[in-house]
């Protein structure tokens, strides 16, 4: 899983060509369509799907996760691209559906919780403090991405 | 390894990249740099880039507004990008020595890193070649570029995008890209990226992060076009 986002990320960066960002954006829609195959996400539906095919989501983590998604979609226009290329998935606990990346700083993670409940960890690599965050109903999640993918 | 040089160049765009962990549009870090005289007299055009942001809430309907997410100072011949996590210099349609791009991209950087308040985590640098390379019904993709879909006489290759990502056994802490896209029916695009990861605050010494990238960078395009393609971009 851990370099399923770097088609993407490479999309992403051959698409900001000063002069052929628009001809990459056109061969994009020429060539991609859906797949749940995970060595072929190109673009943050081909991830989502892959992820809800992947890994057996509750309806409220299911919720979370398009929402999430949703929200990336924007976020992804405004940073470095790079950075996503990094983000890996598990499942924790049996039922926790988990999102972490490494960085210089430490361990960052995002938790969807079975129950709809979303829980942002950062855990600082030096002095192994620990900062986290839990969210129960209301959610900004472009300001949850810029955090996770800080 | 000496290259020729190639009189008749195919280089279209030219991108200095650096990567870094912080946000450094969140705040007037970016506005303090592009307000300097240096760089608005430079550039003729400069752009606050927006994007449509949402809010999300589960028991609400989503919220639309547009939001700035950075900004494109533009000339004739240059662009400077400034994105969150992201400082990157295009050069468009003229060709300069890597040093001399790369002396214009470290004056611009020192700029834009003095004004920014903290320091910086670098974690990528990058050159980008973008070769815009003709093709016509007797010199098809196959015969210029390596990376390409077998031409055959017996069908049209309407489009295609090929990449590779390498590394280069003497050069293992770089990562090269080549992409060749075909983008309409006379031109294909061979575009090569050397990337440099690395992890430092701030950086003094930005000329030894790039300079080893022009070599890959050489290297990179010279072993993706055939024989026949460097005969025509050696002369005008």
């Amino acid at each position: 899983m851990k370099n399923q986002l770097e088609f993407l990320t490479n999309d992403l960066l051959l698409k900001q060509s000063e002069l052929y960002g628009d001809a990459y954006e056109k061969n994009t829609c020429n060539f991609l369509s859906p797949t749940y195959n995970d060595l072929s996400v190109h673009t943050l539906g081909d991830w989502l799907n892959s992820l809800t095919t992947t890994y057996d989501l509750t309806k409220d983590q299911k919720l979370n996760l398009n929402a999430l998604i949703n929200a990336l979609e924007f976020v992804l226009k405004t940073i470095d691209p790079i950075r996503i290329k990094d983000i890996q998935t598990t499942i924790v606990d049996d039922i926790d559906f988990l999102l972490w990346r490494e960085t210089e700083k430490g361990i960052l993670e995002l938790n969807l919780e079975d129950d709809g409940g979303i829980i942002f960890r950062s855990t600082n690599r030096e002095s192994g403090k620990m900062h986290k965050k839990i969210f129960d109903c209301e959610v900004d999640f472009q300001k949850l991405l810029f955090n996770f993918l800080a | 390894m000496e290259y020729p040089t190639l009189e008749n160049t195919p280089i279209k765009e030219i991108v200095f990249s650096i990567s870094f962990d912080e946000n450094t549009n969140n705040h007037s870090s970016a506005e303090r740099f592009i307000q300097l005289d240096d760089i608005n007299n430079k550039f003729d055009e400069i752009n606050n880039i927006f994007g449509q942001t949402v809010k999300f809430d589960k028991e609400k309907t989503p919220l639309i507004s547009k939001d700035q997410i950075g900004y494109d100072l533009k000339s004739k011949h240059e662009v400077l990008r400034l994105r969150n996590g992201r400082f990157s210099y295009h050069f468009l349609n003229n060709y300069q020595e890597f040093d001399e791009i790369l002396t214009k991209f470290i004056y611009y950087w020192n700029l834009y890193n003095k004004n920014i308040a903290g320091e910086l985590n670098i974690t990528n640098c990058s050159v980008r070649y973008i070769n815009l390379i003709e093709i016509d019904e007797d010199e098809q993709a196959s015969r210029l570029v390596q990376l390409y879909p077998k031409y055959s006489s017996d069908r049209d290759i309407l489009a295609f995008q090929n990449a590779v990502k390498f590394q280069y056994k003497e050069s293992p802490e770089s990562e090269i890209n080549v992409v060749t896209s075909k983008i309409d029916d006379q031109n294909i695009l061979l575009d090569i990226t050397a990337n440099h990861t690395i992890s430092l605050k701030n950086l003094d010494n930005i000329k030894m992060h790039f300079a080893p990238l022009q070599q890959l960078k050489n290297k990179a395009f010279f072993d993706s076009i055939t024989a026949k393609a460097l005969l025509k971009y050696l002369k005008k």
